[in-house]
């Protein structure tokens, strides 16, 4: 993806990263020439399909080991779904935001999004009440692990001790469902 | 659109001269670049192999395994050095059959090592990277409820599987294909364009000659892989008591099948026999074990058929 300045044509270049939540990142570029800014949030879940497709977005920086987007890939059995519970054996970029890894070479340090991300996927998932996991259902199913990360990650930031219908209410009007 | 200078040009006039200055620059998209290295890697790795062979069928259970593991042991009965890619990310049964389950996929600087099974036939599976038999394939990622994500990841999967498998130097690889799939082949067809062509796995039914015949015209006209011809697999049986030949299947008549009447040619017909799927279930070769039952008779005449093919395809 690239930012065009309309008025120099020109492409625009990374400028500064803000962290908007832990699944989200802002990022602003500015024209070279007349100094003109903008600023895009990163959606994790178009992302985590541009990483489907083995590439580090903004190039590597070590060859690609033999079957390391497999290896990567294959999640442990008994796992449950969502991002938020990978495990320690999960070293590829599935599962988390790769949007910091497109920052390379720029400058950007890996420690806003990506810490947080991390942080966010090495600890334990927040119990669910049923009565929450039964509202979860609602949500149609191909995005239904990202809503899950979500909820489970406001439930952490705001320090509740599990996913309720209060965290459900709450995550719902925060992201306007 | 407009501009803030003189002359007003449009996104596409702008971008273009643009990437027209970058690629005088030599300024490489890094994510293309990658694309372009997975290509170079996967066109190097097959290189090595001399001759391709897909064995794909619309329909599933006709015993598309089955018939690649019988067709290895017969090429390397007559000193091919043969390799089998299990494509069936979801359901891998290669391993059992080569008897090799038990092994895994070693990784080294120069790739993953494939495991070898009776007869030197080399073998990688998706089966060959889970940590037991009743583990599931699965994927995991913030998306991994995803069907397009799916898809995605599982073309990449197939991607390193063709590139960064060690298979060595290869007279024959065998790829065996997942049922009734529509996104697998061409992902084959596009990775390993010097295919030398597919072989088409059916039964006597009319339901799975119906649906096989999509899946030809699909292949053939779409996706322009070449089919070599047709397997009748489970061709009626032969009474282990009497000896009379039986016809699993009301409607089989032997006679020109629809899939013939499309102008493919039959390129054996295989009787049931349960001692194939004895020796699967072991790791066997039925072919070895048992050489003179009219289905390992059926084998070695499709062997012949394949191999006078590909050899007089491109010579090796």
């Amino acid at each position: 993806m690239k930012f065009l300045c309309i008025k120099c044509n020109n492409f625009m270049d990374y400028e500064s990263k803000e962290q908007v939540d832990t699944l989200r990142l802002g990022i602003t570029f500015a024209c070279t020439q007349c100094g003109y800014k903008v600023a895009m949030v990163t959606n994790p879940g178009e992302t985590q399909l541009v990483s489907g497709l083995g590439v580090k977005i903004g190039g590597r920086t070590v060859p690609a080991e033999p079957m390391e987007f497999t290896r990567g890939a294959i999640k442990p059995e008994g796992q449950p779904a969502a991002a938020g519970q990978p495990t320690a054996t999960m070293t590829a970029d599935m599962g988390k935001c790769p949007f910091p890894g497109m920052l390379a070479g720029t400058g950007f340090k890996d420690t806003g999004i990506a810490a947080g991300t991390s942080a966010q996927t090495s600890k334990p998932s927040v119990p669910w009440t049923p009565n929450a996991e039964k509202r979860l259902e609602n949500v149609p199913f191909f995005v239904r692990s990202l809503a899950r990360a979500g909820i489970e990650q406001y439930a952490r930031e705001n320090e509740f001790a599990e996913v309720n219908d209060r965290v459900m209410d709450e995550y719902r009007e925060k992201v306007g469902m | 659109m407009k501009q803030g200078k003189s002359e007003e040009r449009t996104i596409t006039e702008v971008v273009k001269d643009l990437e027209a200055q970058q690629k005088k620059n030599k300024v490489v998209n890094p994510v293309l670049a990658q694309v372009l290295e997975q290509v170079a890697a996967v066109q190097t790795r097959m290189s090595r192999i001399k001759h391709k062979i897909a064995v794909m069928s619309g329909k599933g259970g006709v015993g598309k395994s089955s018939v690649t593991v019988n067709l290895a042991h017969s090429f390397a009965a007559r000193g091919y050095k043969v390799g089998i890619l299990d494509v069936d990310l979801s359901g891998p049964c290669i391993p059992k059959m080569m008897g090799v389950r038990d092994r895994s996929l070693k990784i080294t600087a120069e790739g993953a090592q494939p495991a070898v099974g009776v007869n030197g036939i080399k073998v990688a599976s998706m089966e060959l990277m889970l940590p037991d038999e009743g583990s599931p394939v699965m994927w995991k990622g913030l998306w991994e409820d995803s069907a397009v994500w799916r898809g995605t990841v599982e073309m990449s999967v197939i991607r390193e599987f063709i590139s960064d498998v060690n298979w060595g130097p290869l007279d024959l690889l065998l790829i065996d294909m997942p049922p009734a799939s529509s996104d697998k082949p061409p992902i084959i067809s596009q990775m390993i364009p010097d295919l030398d062509g597919a072989v088409i796995v059916t039964i006597p039914s009319e339901i799975s000659q119906f649906i096989v015949k999509k899946s030809v015209v699909f292949l053939s006209r779409e996706l322009k892989i070449l089919i070599i011809g047709l397997i009748e697999n489970m061709s009626g049986a032969i009474c282990p008591h009497c000896g009379e030949a039986l016809e699993l299947f009301e409607d089989a008549s032997h006679g020109e099948s629809p899939l013939q009447k499309m102008g493919l040619p039959l390129l054996g017909r295989v009787p049931f026999d349960r001692r194939i799927a004895s020796c699967a279930d072991h790791g066997r070769s039925f072919v070895d074990e048992h050489p003179l039952t009219p289905a390992a008779q059926a084998f070695r005449m499709i062997t012949d058929s394949l191999q006078q093919h590909i050899e007089s395809r491109r010579p090796s």
